[in-house]
């Protein structure tokens, strides 16, 4: 999904701010990609709505940057980054704690892949939340967002051989994590 | 650097973007998020204690300078400074659905509007929903007016995610419903408005007395009263308008409205009356 929103036409004067459509526009082009962003980045299921929304008001309040950095991915995951750091979980889960059922497969089920896909997320989510706040944060960003490492330390702010060292533990967290939840759960259809 | 088990990349991959939103969450924070938004444009607005701002009607006042209370809106906020003040709520609330707690759970629920994830639809602009206004009857008119038009086809698609989606918590749903609810009431109050500041008192007029009689106990009853005495101003109605001020200000004397209506016609006459003039 491309970030950038608004033409960088000589059109726009920086006096003209950003139509309604354009506020619109960008949410509905990037409301699904947050939202998924702070679940992945562990905000809780109750607390997602409000999440997504402080973001779009951070965006939309800093209208300057707004348009000149819209089209930067990494700033966007940084508004992100920074929301879900403060609705984040005050700890990591218990790694004794049941894998959570109530995360729902939030897609249209299409035939054969739907129960796998659901099980994926689950899993996913529930070794995630096994995770460190810091590690998961890197971890979310590297592997499931695919945000190179300079990306990454740019947008939590890290120098570069913390995001190597983090993103190094959380994958053998993230391993270890898999394995003791699967280790305790009954192998589903996969 | 250790890589990531083989496990681990096929789940992730399996898992592909599943965890994204449920369908219809989308339009639901949007309302939401644009209520927020009106909530902080106006208490910006009324900080500066601007007045009769110009009709950029379409433009997002967005605040860039206010203080953001990130909480749960904040009515008293969001209507404060709206009438006269230049508060432009976004026509993009109206795309959400009625959002009565019945309709959530209720299996009419598949002819709700389908918003895919990657679907926009075309905001409606300011002036079609001022002239929507008058005509709509219904009292899901405000949403209707700007709903878009399903297809056929999604029905069946949009149906097999009911069972999901209609696992919302109780709350959830009561707020969004009080937003909806809200929603139509600014929706009104703001073609109002813009009727007003177009110099059309008559149908600003019409457009208050029809949020009259839709929401008597509206959570905007001061506004629209407020809006009704510009209106009467901008009639030349200015004894009615008079009274009408004086009562508001009588029975909410701490109105944010009140400079509003400081500056109207209406306070100018009171002023010489209670000066013997």
């Amino acid at each position: 999904v491309p970030l950038a929103v608004f033409p960088k036409s000589s059109a726009r004067a920086a006096a003209v701010p950003p139509s309604e459509a354009d506020w619109s526009g960008f949410y509905d082009a990037h409301f699904e990609f947050v939202w998924r962003s702070l679940r992945r980045l562990g905000v809780r299921e109750a607390n997602l709505d409000d999440a997504a929304q402080e973001v779009f008001l951070i965006v939309f309040r800093r209208q300057d940057a707004f348009e000149h950095r819209s089209s930067s991915k990494t700033w966007l995951y940084g508004i992100a980054f920074f929301v879900a750091r403060r609705f984040a979980r005050a700890s990591a889960r218990d790694a004794s704690a049941p894998i959570p059922e109530e995360l729902p497969d939030t897609r249209e089920p299409t035939p054969h892949e739907v129960v796998a896909r659901a099980q994926s997320v689950r899993l996913v989510h529930a070794a995630l939340d096994l995770l460190e706040a810091e590690k998961r944060a890197v971890f979310v960003l590297a592997e499931l967002e695919q945000l190179s490492a300079v990306e990454i330390a740019e947008v939590i702010g890290a120098p570069l051989n913390t995001v190597y060292s983090r993103l190094r533990a959380a994958r053998r967290d993230f391993d270890g994590a898999l394995r003791r939840i699967e280790a305790r759960t009954p192998r589903r259809s996969l | 650097m250790s890589e990531l088990s083989s496990e681990a990349r096929r789940l992730i991959a399996a898992m592909a973007d599943a965890d994204g939103p449920p369908r219809d969450r989308q339009a639901q924070v949007k309302q939401q998020l644009f209520l927020r938004m009106s909530a902080v444009a106006a208490g910006a607005v009324i900080a500066k204690s601007a007045f009769a701002a110009p009709s950029s009607a379409l433009s997002l006042p967005v605040a860039a300078k206010a203080t953001v209370t990130l909480g749960t809106l904040a009515t008293a906020a969001a209507i404060g400074g709206m009438v006269g003040l230049g508060v432009v709520i976004p026509a993009a609330i109206t795309t959400s659905k009625p959002a009565s707690s019945a309709a959530i759970r209720s299996p009419s629920q598949s002819t709700r509007p389908h918003l895919a994830a990657k679907t926009t639809y075309p905001m409606p602009s300011a002036s079609a929903l001022a002239s929507a206004a008058p005509r709509a009857s219904e009292p899901t008119s405000f949403v209707e007016v700007a709903a878009p038009r399903e297809e056929p086809a999604q029905r069946s698609a949009v149906s097999s995610t009911i069972a999901r989606t209609a696992a919302l918590p109780d709350a959830h749903e009561t707020s969004a419903a009080a937003d909806t609810r809200l929603a139509e009431e600014v929706a009104l109050l703001n073609a109002a408005r813009r009727e007003l500041a177009g110099g059309h008192g008559a149908q600003a007029l019409a457009l208050v007395e029809r949020h009259a009689r839709r929401f008597p106990d509206g959570a905007l009853r001061q506004e629209r009263t407020a809006a009704k005495v510009l209106a009467l101003c901008e009639l030349g109605r200015v004894e009615s308008a008079a009274a009408l001020a004086r009562a508001l200000l009588a029975a909410a004397p701490e109105s944010p409205l009140r400079q509003r209506l400081e500056q109207s016609c209406a306070f100018t006459l009171n002023q010489r009356k209670s000066s013997g003039q």
